[in-house]
């Protein structure tokens, strides 16, 4: 089947997680997206020495790429680069504000050589204000956007890198609004997209408390931003219990019917009182001694049972899944978020799924991450028409 | 200003923030976006606004799009809303599936009034699979992707994510689509699945996937990174948050604390051993934070080269001059609500920036010019269809 960005070219020169994932996005959908590595390779790669099989890790973001290794230090090597930027529809950077323009490889530079080109920049904080020369990465942007701010000590789990989890997404949205608009007008751009920006977007807590501030009440302002310390979400219609079986679950009878099944199937008279529980505002004013009784019902229940009364009653309720239950999950894996691929040295092995399904052009997960140079004869003699001899002089010169 | 998507015209079905918050996005960059409301207005609108005069939650997703408010369980309602489709490049809906089939509006009705629309469903589990049917919410889908399990708190709900982040897949996917029909004319229909979005964010998942059947100690390392490494530490007036994952940053901490023995003592010579004796070498680095204020750590540790921030609060959050400076907190003037704040976008592009312009419709504000100037109906028919409940 057709793939929907087939023919797009896209010129990768970043490394770690940020910038390779916003890419992945691309190549998924059939873009050839070119890697390009230092002679030493990208960071990650390194792990290889601390434990063989690491590299897997790269497959993550990186699968169905072309990968090529060139040194940007010789002169040549730099040509080879520019003429690659000749050909390419897109070029992605994460460096730290300014170093492009020391490599003469910044957005004004590339221009010239090709105006159409869309030149993506992601930084921590962006390409300009205050902080933009300040080192960091994804941690920083997640305390900086007010993601952590919300427990007390900031809770382990926001170290999974959420900003370099998220920031990607926007950052492919992007390329392709710019791609969008050069294909009607043929003219290119530059993206400067801030990580920081970025958490402080995604975090609705931060941003609906911002927002909603002086328009409500300080109750339903601390119960709809569920702000630490003063407040949370109200339990009793959007709430998380704990099953006889040691258990959670997530049961949100939001709405009116749902509160209604939510109510019979618990059985509870006290619930019915119309005049504290009879509506959602209402519900919120008194979750917490609503929720004692909820949780009372759960706690003497199983999960499964929880789960299936629920479901009768036509109530919201989830599971929290474990993680050993995560990868048999029948939902993902009917959806084909688990897609196995091979690779010589590294055997067989799972990865992540394309999580957009498209129904004319669907995507899909062609390759794993190349290998260090495994395309770089490919794309000079292909894309670039260097001859074998040429290639072999360039490898002995250390240039690729 | 140029704008990207100057000629694309969105029907926008979200009843809440998922869906919603990422036509917002489409708007933002100069899509008509259309929200095609119930007569009695979307669900969004009834959440906060208790009484008239409050604002509502779908303020700060739904600024520069326009409200039809439609009855689709009426015939009537259904052919307006079908002569809507033919006109549209981008429909939206989050009803549980099976809804829009029910109303005879699902792709396959619509796509043959229109080929090259492009149809975008986004439901809590997608159209397809063993929970499709299950009702979701942000905090199922956190539950069920896995992204809850890895919280400190499991009896405390998380803040909303989940339908934020999968509105801009969403939209991702739109966008991949409209690209497609650039080229080709062809519209298509897409499946998004929170859950799998969500489940695609869940980077120590993967690695454990990925990474199944090797030696676990660096799997540890990675997922649960020793503070040490990476992690927060408490301050005199809050928390900073710090990384030391290079040995020169190690070093150059040592300096700044001016504790000669992180860089003496044997158990913290490497990233290895240091992680191995987590316990004690946070313990110094906790012993120096908590005597100083965030912002002398903060200048101290970027002035020596040491990746750190401050770990903001809500109110300093509004306040951060960083991202005041890249507009991310804008204002707009609501004819009802006064000064209305709504959030930027968090990225920017030289030649077709986004651009905000005008605050939530109220409902129905724009049924009237849409059913005249795009549909062509006059303001009798408009009368009467207002008389039978049809529009509002």
């Amino acid at each position: 089947m057709a793939k929907p960005l087939e023919g797009i070219v896209v010129l990768d020169d970043s490394m770690y997680e940020v910038g390779p994932r916003s890419t992945m996005f691309l190549s998924d959908m059939g873009a050839t997206v070119i890697k390009v590595e230092p002679p030493e390779g990208e960071f990650f790669r390194s792990y290889s020495n601390l434990m063989p099989g690491a590299e897997r890790q790269l497959s993550i973001s990186n699968r169905n790429k072309k990968g090529i290794r060139l040194n940007l230090k010789t002169e040549k090597g730099k040509q080879i680069l520019m003429a690659l930027v000749k050909k390419a529809d897109i070029f992605v950077e994460a460096f730290r504000p300014g170093v492009t323009k020391e490599l003469g490889i910044d957005y004004q530079t590339l221009k010239k050589i090709n105006p159409g080109i869309i030149y993506l920049s992601i930084a921590i904080y962006g390409q300009t204000g205050p902080y933009h020369q300040i080192r960091g990465f994804d941690i920083i942007a997640q305390a900086m956007g007010g993601m952590l701010c919300y427990y007390d000590p900031p809770p382990k789990m926001q170290f999974l890198p959420i900003s370099d989890l998220t920031s990607p997404v926007y950052a492919a949205l992007a390329v392709l609004l710019a791609l969008y608009y050069r294909q009607q007008t043929g003219i290119g751009q530059h993206i400067d997209l801030s990580c920081q920006d970025v958490m402080y977007s995604t975090n609705f807590l931060a941003t609906s408390y911002n927002c909603l501030k002086g328009h409500v009440d300080e109750f339903t302002l601390n119960s709809i931003a569920g702000v630490y310390p003063h407040g949370q979400y109200p339990k009793l219609i959007y709430g998380f219990y704990k099953t006889r079986d040691e258990n959670y679950l997530f049961i949100a009878p939001l709405k009116e019917e749902h509160w209604e099944g939510f109510v019979d199937a618990i059985g509870s008279n006290e619930l019915m009182d119309k005049k504290r529980y009879g509506s959602l505002m209402l519900r919120a004013r008194h979750s917490e001694e609503g929720a004692r009784i909820a949780e009372h019902w759960v706690a003497a229940r199983s999960s499964d049972e929880v789960k299936r009364i629920m479901d009768e009653a036509g109530v919201p309720c989830e599971p929290v899944i474990t993680e050993d239950e995560l990868k048999e999950d029948p939902q993902l894996n009917a959806r084909e978020m688990l897609v196995e691929v091979e690779c010589a040295d590294l055997g067989k092995f799972k990865i992540p799924g394309v999580p957009i399904k498209l129904s004319e052009t669907p995507g899909g997960i062609e390759s794993p991450a190349p290998k260090l140079g495994e395309h770089t004869e490919e794309i000079l003699t292909t894309l670039l028409g260097y001859s074998k001899e040429e290639i072999v002089r360039l490898r002995e010169q250390e240039v690729i | 200003m140029a704008m990207a998507l100057e000629d694309v015209r969105v029907l926008d079905l979200s009843g809440f923030i998922a869906g919603a918050y990422g036509t917002r996005i489409l708007a933002s960059f100069g899509a008509e976006v259309i929200m095609v409301e119930p007569v009695t207005g979307s669900f969004m609108r009834s959440i906060v606004s208790i009484e008239p005069g409050v604002l509502p939650l779908s303020s700060l997703v739904n600024h520069d799009k326009k409200s039809v408010a439609l009855n689709l369980k009426y015939k009537n309602g259904k052919d307006i809303f079908k002569e809507l489709a033919a006109k549209a490049d981008v429909l939206v809906e989050t009803f549980r599936p099976g809804t829009m089939a029910t109303l005879g509006l699902d792709y396959e009705s619509l796509r043959k009034v229109n080929p090259r629309l492009v149809y975008l469903s986004q439901t809590a589990y997608g159209q397809t699979g063993p929970y499709s049917r299950d009702i979701g919410y942000d905090g199922g889908v956190q539950a069920t992707s896995g992204m809850h399990t890895l919280r400190e708190h499991p009896e405390v709900a998380p803040p909303i994510f989940a339908d934020i982040v999968s509105s801009v897949y969403g939209v991702l996917g739109v966008m991949i689509a409209l690209l497609y029909r650039q080229k080709t004319g062809q519209g298509q229909y897409i499946d998004l699945s929170m859950n799998d979005a969500i489940f695609s964010q869940n980077y120590l998942e993967h690695l454990k996937i990925v990474w199944e059947g090797l030696p676990n100690f660096i799997i540890d390392m990675s997922c649960h990174p020793p503070r040490c490494l990476l992690g927060s530490f408490k301050c005199k007036d809050g928390y900073v948050v710090n990384s030391f994952l290079q040995e020169k940053q190690w070093a150059a901490a040592a300096d700044v604390i001016g504790e000669k023995q992180m860089v003496e003592d044997e158990r913290f010579a490497n990233i290895l051993s240091r992680a191995q004796n987590d316990e004690a070498a946070s313990s110094i680095i906790e012993g120096w934070t908590s005597n100083h204020t965030r912002d002398e750590i903060v200048d101290a540790m970027v002035e020596a080269g040491v990746p750190c921030a401050k770990v903001l609060t809500l109110e300093e959050v509004e306040e951060d001059p960083q991202l005041r400076s890249r507009d991310m907190l804008l204002e707009l003037n609501d004819p009802d609500f006064g000064k209305v704040k709504v959030v930027g976008i968090p990225f920017k592009l030289s030649e077709t920036p986004s651009i905000i312009r005008t605050p939530a419709p109220r409902l129905g504000e724009h049924t009237e010019e849409i059913l005249i100037s795009l549909l062509g109906y006059s303001k009798e028919e408009i009368a009467k269809l207002r008389g039978h409940g049809v529009i509002a």
